[in-house]
């Protein structure tokens, strides 16, 4: 059942609108819903409530009132299991009501946010907090009413210590801090069925068992979890949403190592809108099959020393690549005001896209735009209202290859004045990124063409690369944790090959076990000198830098699986000429006993 | 976090007993269920991994000497409700893994600490390493293995610098060997069930904590009920095979106010029991949320106590909780071996150091004190080493201190001891202290004694501290050998016997000179139950002792938030 309203540009207050809302759905829904619908007033009735009584009376005596609250309450209703070698490891059934409030003090031009503060406020890091589990008005209330006064209290101090901190400065950019935007409102009261626990612990145990028959395995996972997120939201402007995101994923990891000890990862991994979407066991378990096949062989393959040449990225790994590198360039990102060596500091995460825009930064047969609207065929980024209440609408980013405009939230960045209505979450994410091409080419011409730049440069043979890792798979969290010890310019880090081969002239094959892509930037991608005609999507979880996160930390959260889930749609791309090298770092040794399991 | 745990890397010793902790811990808890029949199947596959490994180990240029495996599992469920409305219940199961691989020998082996470094990031590749919930003997041992291989490469690494940090530093002033040789214990519990009832566990959270909502001034009050079983299994290569299975209970109510000078004012109620039927009926925790209520109310408008010195009674729970920090902390064996502890107590070994009416022992084997029941005991520590009784302080003479399998010089045995929270190393840690007196006092003649003091003290009154938060203690050289303890509770009492309830003190001083100071014990005794976290994480623990009178103690201003209270008004209204 699902019942979406939009209102463009509401003549009705929003009071009204909403009570009609619930009438009308109380019409519409069975009795179930119905109960629901009431249910789901309360939060939303709390927080009108409080939220009038805040605009009209919190200030605090001899200082500004706030122009602008926002209330965000994210319900999260989540299921996960973890199996590994044909056993549960874990499973978990949580459910949170998360608060968190937003209070703008000064004016849109110059508030208290954009401001990187040197001093560790503690009641900034507190403007919200857990709701309670049943729709107690009282309590739900009360809680909206203290976060609401320390979320008030730091604007305040946050205010006057960018208002000190810029006394004696004359801004290089004079932006505004907050932009004016069309009032929306969206009720989605969608709510899905999640399967019983058991069901998703069992798959758990089913697919992790496969790996009882790849010897050559050395440790693996399975992680499946299903669940619905829904926020409600509401601001002093009067846009409100209830928006439902459920979201299903299974992941299974694999690590191994060759025979000279290089170790070796891969993962299986669906996503999907439902359990439904993501369950096929069959389809998982040849799935794994493969991957572990590919494992093996990579084992005993001859590793590569150095390559420079052309190097053509089909499917997931044109996606990875496209989603490690140009990805973070697409977000119009703020670089906040600070006290002069912090700004320095922070001047270093600055986006070099912010001050590209009209330069062409991709071939001209090449355009990228933003659509939230996209759904099914796999596309799972879309919605239909954005963290900050605005209507989501899609966008062109790049057009014959110039950039035209970056994704932003209504935190205004240079020369984009206005929210594209895509905050996710603390800052801009893309919804479903589609890449399009005007001159494509079938997969025999692309492979010819490759071939042919090949041939050209008298290279013995050119690369192909079918898929690609995470930057983060090397070792789990330690790598997580290098890339944010390497600092905001640390970027995505080396992408690393998990299956490539050399293509010789003659069209035979040879496979690679891993291999890492030497300085890969954003201007590599100009050269790209041909794309397929056929798209591949894929989706993968993307952490918005912006707020309390900064950019480097949001890196290595995306890489760690968590944040927004964003589809991209891409052809292979053929590069003129890349670097890659064997992995860089020591090698650790195989292990000293073997496995039990396959201890002969 | 930081507050409570010890930084070893850091070389500062600070460690506690902080109830505050709970709050964390009790939203993070969780889950129930039947425990399957037949859990020895998982002491069997680590039996066999452990002989496996062992001999192809054993065929290595350098094997190890020791190993062991230790299996935790922890099923819990808990109920949570704020103000009323129910904020969390779940149920949670998981297991975790810990192994002790050791290389080179029993007296010089690869975890004899690097002395003289700032540290290393080496905690950072130390995790939880999860192991599954089903008792599939292939499915355990493939995660033993592939742990056991990273734990012996890692062996190896830390023999190599252990071995030259030796050689290039000067001789270690305790000349012990790494690792204490024990008897081998076996033992096998069967796994406790837990009882709860989801729906009722609910409703009593909601009504403990509703009570509060009829008071703005309260800015958070929670209730939680929490039911956890503890099964470990632990194996070792000298034959240890040990199955033990605990349950405890535990009831919650917290709140906090906040004083119009912006003085946060908490308050804790908290009550343990290895059964269900052990903790209060609802009429006695109502009873005691009113109670509360009243307290808190009145500590908003309390007085501030300025800075003092001079004669306090401890009420027991406080004393327990003052012990536990003071001298508990410091009878940790394995601190007196550390290059960078000022081991206080080093020198003292039999010598006086308490009056001689006085007597302290740690005492794991017993379950019970009076009514009340002591969650710091247990069968076996997390070395497999059975508990045991030590007598820490006979009649005032320092005897004995808390020994892991780590021995220090004239003590080269475990006395049952070595304790951890899964994850981490096992140190030696307090388990259920337990404070005697000879002669004790009657309630009425301490008094007595009090107003003497305060008299003699020439002071216009003494403190008498009711109920203790926790503290923390510093045990290092770097920062003053100290400590500080927080009261939830002060009186102000006068000569005449009139008393008035103050606020925003914590009490501090050095452990020597306050022990010096304690003069006399009644017998009425007090038992606290709580968590203490200090390197090896959170550790349930028990205290019970009598009130104390300290003839002077040292009182400072409690740091202070400085936010104001709330703008408006709490708000009023329902739907």
């Amino acid at each position: 059942m699902r019942l979406s309203l939009h209102n463009r540009k509401s003549p009705l207050a929003t009071a009204t609108l909403l009570a009609a809302l619930v009438a009308l759905s109380l019409v519409a829904l069975p009795a179930a819903n119905a109960q629901q619908e009431a249910e789901l007033n309360v939060i939303m009735q709390a927080m009108r409530d409080e939220m009038a009584r805040s605009a009209e009376q919190l200030e605090l005596e001899g200082l500004e009132k706030p122009y602008f609250l926002a209330y965000t309450v994210r319900e999260t209703e989540q299921l996960t299991a973890a199996g590994s070698f044909g056993a549960l490891l874990s499973s978990s059934e949580d459910t949170t009501r998360r608060l968190s409030v937003e209070v703008r003090v000064g004016d849109p031009s110059f508030d208290n946010t954009n401001f990187g503060s040197m001093s560790l406020i503690p009641s900034s890091f507190a403007s919200g907090g857990f709701l309670p589990l049943e729709n107690d008005y009282r309590e739900i209330r009360r809680q909206i009413w203290l976060a609401t006064d320390q979320a008030y209290k730091a604007a305040l101090e946050s205010l006057a210590e960018k208002r000190a901190a810029l006394r004696n400065e004359t801004r290089a950019e004079d932006i505004a801090d907050f932009s004016s935007e069309e009032q929306f409102t969206y009720f989605d009261q969608a709510d899905p069925d999640l399967p019983p626990r058991a069901v998703l612990e069992e798959l758990a145990r089913n697919l992790s068992a496969a790996f009882r028959d790849l010897p050559e395995i050395f440790s693996s996972n399975v992680s499946a979890s299903a669940g619905n997120r829904r926020t409600y939201y509401l601001n002093s402007e009067g846009s409100a949403f209830i928006r439902s995101d459920p979201t299903a994923s299974i992941i299974v990891e694999a690590r191994t190592q060759a025979t000279d000890g290089t170790v070796l990862n891969d993962s299986v991994a669906a996503r999907g809108r439902s359990w439904d979407d993501v369950s096929d066991k069959d389809d998982l378990e040849s799935r794994i099959t493969t991957m572990g096949a590919n494992l093996t062989a990579r084992r005993s393959a001859e590793g590569l020393d150095r390559y420079s040449g052309p190097v053509l990225f089909e499917g997931q790994a044109a996606a990875e690549l496209f989603a490690q590198v140009l990805v973070p360039r697409l977000l119009g990102s703020r670089v906040p005001d600070a006290e002069p060596n912090f700004a320095r500091m922070l001047q270093q995460s600055r986006n070099p896209f912010l001050d590209r825009i009209g330069a062409r930064v991709l071939p001209r047969f090449l355009n990228i735009h933003d659509d939230p609207s996209a759904d099914g065929d796999g596309f799972l980024g879309g919605y239909a209202v954005d963290d900050d209440g605005v209507e989501a609408r899609s966008k062109v980013l790049i057009e014959n290859g110039i950039l035209k405009s970056l994704l932003t939230s209504r935190n205004p960045v240079p020369g984009i004045e206005k929210s594209t209505a895509n905050r996710r979450g603390e800052g801009p994410a893309p919804s479903n990124l589609i890449v399009a091409s005007n001159r494509g080419m079938s997969d025999e011409e692309l492979h010819a063409e490759f071939l042919l730049l090949v041939e050209e440069r008298g290279a013995d043979h050119g690369i192909v690369v079918r898929r690609m890792g995470k930057p983060a798979s090397g070792d789990g969290p330690a790598s997580a944790l290098s890339l944010i010890r390497a600092g905001p310019r640390a970027g995505p880090g080396p992408g690393i090959t998990s299956l490539a081969y050399k293509v010789f002239p003659d069209g035979r094959e040879e496979l690679i076990p891993k291999a890492e892509l030497v300085a890969v930037t954003e201007a590599a991608f100009r050269d790209i000198v041909a794309v397929s005609d056929t798209s591949t999507v894929y989706s993968f979880p993307h952490t918005p830098a912006g707020g309390l996160i900064p950019s480097f930390l949001a890196g290595a959260l995306s890489a760690l699986g968590l944040g927004e889930v964003v589809s991209v749609s891409i052809p292979d791309l053929l590069f003129e000429e890349l670097s890659l090298r064997k992995p860089s770092g020591n090698v650790p040794h195989l292990p000293v006993a073997t496995h039990p399991s396959f201890d002969p | 976090m930081s507050e409570v745990q010890w930084n070893r890397e850091g070389g500062r010793g600070k460690s506690g007993l902080l109830l505050r902790r709970l709050l964390i811990s009790l939203c993070g808890l969780a889950l129930a269920a039947a425990p399957a029949a037949g859990q020895s199947s998982v002491l069997d596959a680590m039996k066999a991994e452990l002989d496996r490994s062992m001999e192809l180990l054993g065929e290595e240029e350098t094997p190890p000497y020791f190993l062991s495996y230790e299996i935790s599992e922890s099923r819990s469920a808990s109920a949570g409700a704020s103000f009323g409305a129910l904020t969390g219940s779940d149920e949670r199961h998981e297991r975790l893994l810990d192994i002790d691989l050791r290389v080179g020998d029993y007296s010089l082996d690869n975890t004899r600490p690097i002395r003289d470094t700032f540290g290393s990031l080496s905690f950072l590749r130390t995790g939880r390493t999860r192991m599954p919930v089903d008792d599939d003997a292939a499915a355990i041992r493939s995660i033993l293995w592939s742990e056991t291989d990273r734990q012996y490469k890692r062996a190896l690494e830390q023999l190599t610098q252990v071995k030259t940090n030796v050689q290039v530093k000067v001789e270690a002033e305790d000349q012990s060997d790494d690792f204490s040789r024990e008897t081998p214990s076996t033992a096998v519990d069967e796994p406790r069930p837990i009882e709860y009832d989801r729906a009722d566990w609910e409703d009593r959270v909601r009504r403990y904590s509703a009570p509060f909502a009829e008071h703005g001034e309260f800015l958070r009050a929670s209730a939680s009920l929490t039911a956890g079983t503890d099964t470990r299994w632990f194996v070792n290569s000298e034959g240890s095979e040990i199955q033990t299975s605990e349950t405890r209970y535990r009831l919650f109510v917290a709140a906090m106010t906040k004083a119009d000078d912006g003085m946060e004012l908490p308050l804790y109620k908290s009550y343990s029991s290895f059964t269900l039927d052990g903790l209060p009926d609802d009429e006695t925790v109502e009873r005691d949320v009113r109670k509360m209520i009243e307290i808190l109310l009145a500590l908003r408008e309390a007085p501030l106590v300025e800075p003092y010195t001079g004669p306090a009674i401890l009420s027991g729970e406080a004393s327990g909780v003052f012990f536990h920090e003071i001298l508990g902390h410091r009878l940790e064996g394995h601190r007196l071996k550390e290059a960078d502890d000022s081991q206080t107590f080093r020198d003292q070994l039999n010598q006086r150091v308490l009056p001689e009416s006085f007597s302290v022992h740690f005492d794991p084997t017993i379950r019970t004190y009076g009514p009340s029941d002591l969650v710091g005991s247990y069968r076996y520590d997390n070395q497999g080493v059975a508990a045991r009784r030590v007598t820490a302080i006979d009649k005032g003479i320092l005897k004995n201190f808390l020994m892991s399998r780590s021995p220090i010089d004239g003590f080269p045995n475990s006395n049952g001891h070595g304790r951890k929270q899964p994850g981490r190393k096992p140190v030696s840690r307090q388990s259920n202290l337990i404070v005697e007196v000879a002669d004790p006092l009657t309630s009425d003649e301490l008094k007595e004694r009090f107003v003497e003091a305060i008299e003699a003290a020439e002071r216009p009154f003494g403190l008498r501290i009711e109920e203790i938060q926790g503290g923390f203690t510093f045990t290092g050289r770097v920062i003053p050998n100290s400590f500080n303890v927080s009261p939830l509770l002060v009186y102000r009492v006068y000569p005449d016997g009139r008393q008035e309830l103050v606020r925003g003190v914590d009490l501090i001083g050095t452990p020597l000179t306050t022990f010096s100071r304690v003069v006399a014990a009644d017998d009425q005794i007090g038992v606290f139950n709580g968590f203490c976290g200090a390197e090896s994480g959170m550790v349930p623990v028990s205290a019970a002792a009598p009130s104390i009178l300290v003839s002077q103690i040292e009182v400072q201003k409690k740091e202070k938030s400085q936010d104001r209270p709330p703008l408006l008004p709490a708000p009023v209204g329902d739907l």
